[in-house]
């Protein structure tokens, strides 16, 4: 007998499936990391950029796994509640405070990179908090609704995502020149592993399965679940960044900002009334704004309510919305704000997509903590 | 509980509405913009302006009829100490606001094309205008832009849409062989060799102008060459033949030979150039392999002369048709190799990406200079042509 409530057909016990999961995981991941993705990793190992993505999708495996693996161990505790009792409570609530500001942060940079990129191709005179304001509502709205209704809506989403991006680049699939990944694998190897780095903060927000324990419907193939998803994702960008060097060329995409917004630019529909079909990509480049920023505000949320052992989550994200914003405000510009991005990829990112994970796999390993006991 | 989660749901819905409903920055009607159809780029003669940016704005009123017989384009101009100033000097002159994204053609004066500083400065600017498509057709013109921007084509009166309908019908190639050049293609080819080959427009002289014509007749015809950032010279049309056939550009060209007493036209269906390096040539030296493969079909040969139909003749005819391709392509190696200096083929990028080792020779026996690697190697060039119709009459 289950306490199981239901409202319209729809259960309503804090629970999402699988499937679920992968939807708002891909929708999560997917598209902040890939706009600029192609040109950074062209910038290191040039027409061999792709390669860089494959390498950096080998290498996020093992701490997907990892994660998944810590996720299926907390059996069903939060985050902050699992950290406590492995590490300890002081490290546990340092560490669940170092994920609540990555999640933040994570929040703030997608936040600014949208609103500059909205600025530059749709709405050039809209001030930055009209964008942000707009934004950052839609996504606390979401997130007050919780994991259920977060799940469903990506279900959605994710064809809103796939259907415009499949779209333009099957369109533009006529116009590219693929002698432009030649001559294949001549990088040197430091190149290619240079350009894997940055890949692999493209995968960035991948760290939230490890908050995700309490919401499991059904936790015992979350491993290879988590694992597809990922493969996919890194397939899908291999496949976006081949397409984007073959269309600039490994020279000319270093000299674009968001190649593959970029694209869109490139290609004239047959029979079109329209010469700019920018709305298009901007579809995809929106929805998946939102889908991060609605998941850091989430999950940064119940961080901070766990910590603070107090309150809704909802009270939460209404406190984060402005710190966001001002955060998102702060960089002078652009360059900046990438400057930023890297930097915070490369220290308290790396300690949340595989420091932490890592080391709190090995304090569990030897504290004697095994899936066998745990009910999945 | 449920009175907290109303406030919270209150206070979302009114920030939202706020935002949704003030969203009025941006708000541009359609009558309110100035659609800039081409933009001409002079160096300007004005004491302390650097820049003259001419541009050619439909005149959208005109163009529905209400102007009677007004111009459906009016040229404004303005100068400035950057590019992007006399830009913003033009938008400054009118009181809508300016808009690039239906920018056709951009056309760049002589005295841009002389002057390194003044031309690297334009492409850049160019380069930064989001809204201007970067697959916008880049000419270059031997008189001053501004003057090319107020002649009018006579089938279409906005030069930009005249350009980008010649382009996009085939009579682009099929009638005058003329090279197309975009603004990422050029951005592409600055980038890689510091040097381009970027189609001209021009306008007819005066003396050749007709009594009953009020302005000079436009003129799409031969390239301007630019090395090293700066023009080398112009090649006429007549010349360019070959350059179409090495980048498999030359479908709906046509090509032909005197048959004894009269000529027989080719009409060219589809070409393929493949190009293939080693280091064979001459005292070891990069060798480029030119293989063309031409297929098309008569279009006109001599009335009631049935020698199309033997094979002998046939299998002749297109030796004699490779043969001139053979030559034109010569021709066109010989004026880049050593007239000009300059790779205009793209060279570089594609032995980079065929022969990377003999890529890198190249370029340490030159010194890292690619135009002197260029101007160093061989070439052989084997046509093969296919006549594959000979057309309903006999």
């Amino acid at each position: 007998m289950t306490n199981t409530e239901f409202r319209d057909g729809f259960a309503l016990n804090n629970k999402i499936s699988l499937r679920q999961l992968q939807a708002l995981l891909f929708l999560e991941i997917f598209g902040f990391g890939v706009t600029a993705l192609p040109r950074r990793v062209a910038e290191s190992a040039a027409q061999d950029g792709w390669v860089s993505v494959l390498a950096a999708t080998a290498m996020i495996i093992p701490v997907v796994m990892i994660i998944s693996h810590l996720t299926k161990l907390a059996r069903g505790l939060s985050f902050h509640n699992f950290a406590c009792s492995v590490l300890s409570k002081p490290l546990g609530v340092a560490v669940s405070l170092i994920f609540c500001s990555r999640l933040v942060l994570l929040a703030a940079f997608n936040l600014r990179i949208f609103a500059e990129i909205t600025r530059q191709t749709m709405l050039p005179a809209t001030p930055f908090a009209v964008i942000f304001v707009s934004m950052l509502m839609l996504a606390a709205y979401g997130a007050a609704k919780g994991i259920e209704t977060r799940a469903r809506m990506a279900e959605v989403l994710i064809l809103v995502v796939l259907l415009p991006l499949i779209f333009v680049f099957g369109i533009s699939g006529r116009d590219i020149d693929i002698t432009n990944l030649a001559p294949v694998m001549v990088s040197p190897i430091e190149n290619i592993l240079a350009g894997s780095f940055s890949a692999f903060f493209a995968f960035s927000g991948i760290e939230v399965l490890l908050l995700l324990s309490p919401y499991l419907s059904r936790p015992k193939h979350l491993t290879k679940s988590s694992a597809q998803v990922t493969v996919t994702i890194g397939i899908f960008m291999a496949i976006v960044t081949a397409v984007t060097i073959s269309r600039f060329g490994p020279e000319g995409i270093t000299h674009q900002m968001w190649p593959v917004l970029k694209m869109m630019d490139t290609i004239s529909l047959p029979g079109s009334i329209t010469d700019r079909q920018g709305a298009l990509i901007m579809t995809f480049w929106i929805i998946s704004a939102y889908a991060i920023i609605n998941a850091a505000l989430f999950f940064s949320s119940l961080l901070l309510k766990d910590v603070m052992g107090r309150g809704q989550h909802s009270g939460y994200i209404l406190a984060l919305v402005p710190i966001i914003a001002i955060l998102a405000y702060l960089p002078k510009n652009l360059v900046t704000v990438y400057d930023l991005h890297t930097f915070s990829n490369s220290t308290i990112g790396l300690a949340t997509m595989a420091g932490i994970p890592l080391i709190i796999f090995i304090i569990a390993k030897i504290r004697g903590m095994k899936l066998k006991n745990a009910r999945l | 509980m449920r009175g907290y989660s109303f406030t919270i749901k209150f206070v979302i819905a009114g920030a939202l509405l706020f935002a949704l409903l003030s969203f009025n920055w941006d708000r541009t009607e359609l009558e309110g913009r100035a659609f800039v159809v081409a933009i001409g780029i002079d160096a300007s003669q004005e004491e302390g302006e650097r820049f003259e940016v001419s541009m050619s704005i439909a005149d959208v009123a005109a163009m529905e009829g209400e102007g009677g017989d007004a111009d459906v384009a009016v040229l404004r101009v303005a100068c400035g100490e950057s590019a992007a100033r006399a830009m913003g000097q033009v938008d400054a002159q009118i009181s809508d606001k300016v808009y690039y994204g239906h920018t056709k053609a951009i056309v760049l004066g002589e005295s841009i094309l002389s002057d390194e500083a003044l031309l690297r400065e334009v492409i850049d600017t160019l380069s930064r205008k989001n809204e201007i498509n970067i697959k916008c057709i880049v000419m270059a013109t031997d008189k001053a832009a501004k003057d090319v921007l107020e002649a009018k084509p006579r089938e279409q009166n906005l030069l930009g849409v005249y350009l980008s309908g010649f382009y996009n019908s085939n009579n682009a190639n099929a009638a005058a062989a003329v090279v197309k050049l975009d603004l990422e293609g050029l951005t592409e080819s600055l980038r890689s060799t510091g040097s381009a080959v970027i189609p001209k427009i021009t306008l007819e002289e005066e003396d050749d102008k007709g009594e009953d014509e009020s302005q000079p007749e436009i003129i799409i015809s031969g390239v301007a060459v630019l090395r090293d950032f700066t023009l080398a010279d112009y090649v006429p049309n007549e010349d360019m033949a070959g350059f179409l056939w090495i980048m498999a550009d030359a479908a709906g060209s046509q090509v032909a030979v005197d048959a004894g007493g009269g000529h027989i036209t080719f009409l060219v269906h589809k070409s393929k150039a493949t190009l293939d390096f080693d280091s064979n040539g001459p005292g070891g030296r990069a060798h480029c392999r030119v293989k063309l493969r031409a297929e098309g079909a008569i279009e006109g040969a001599r009335f009631m002369e049935d020698y199309l139909y033997d094979t002998e003749t046939m299998r002749q005819l297109q030796n004699r048709f490779a043969d001139k391709i053979h030559d034109e392509i010569y021709d066109i190696l010989r004026i880049f190799q050593q007239d000009l200096g300059v790779d205009g083929f793209g060279l570089k990028e594609r032995l980079r990406k065929k022969n990377r080792r003999l890529h890198e020779r190249c370029l340490d026996e030159a010194h890292g200079d690619w135009q002197a690697a260029f101007e160093n190697m061989a070439f052989a060039v084997d046509a093969d042509v296919i006549i594959r119709n000979t057309g309903p009459v006999k």
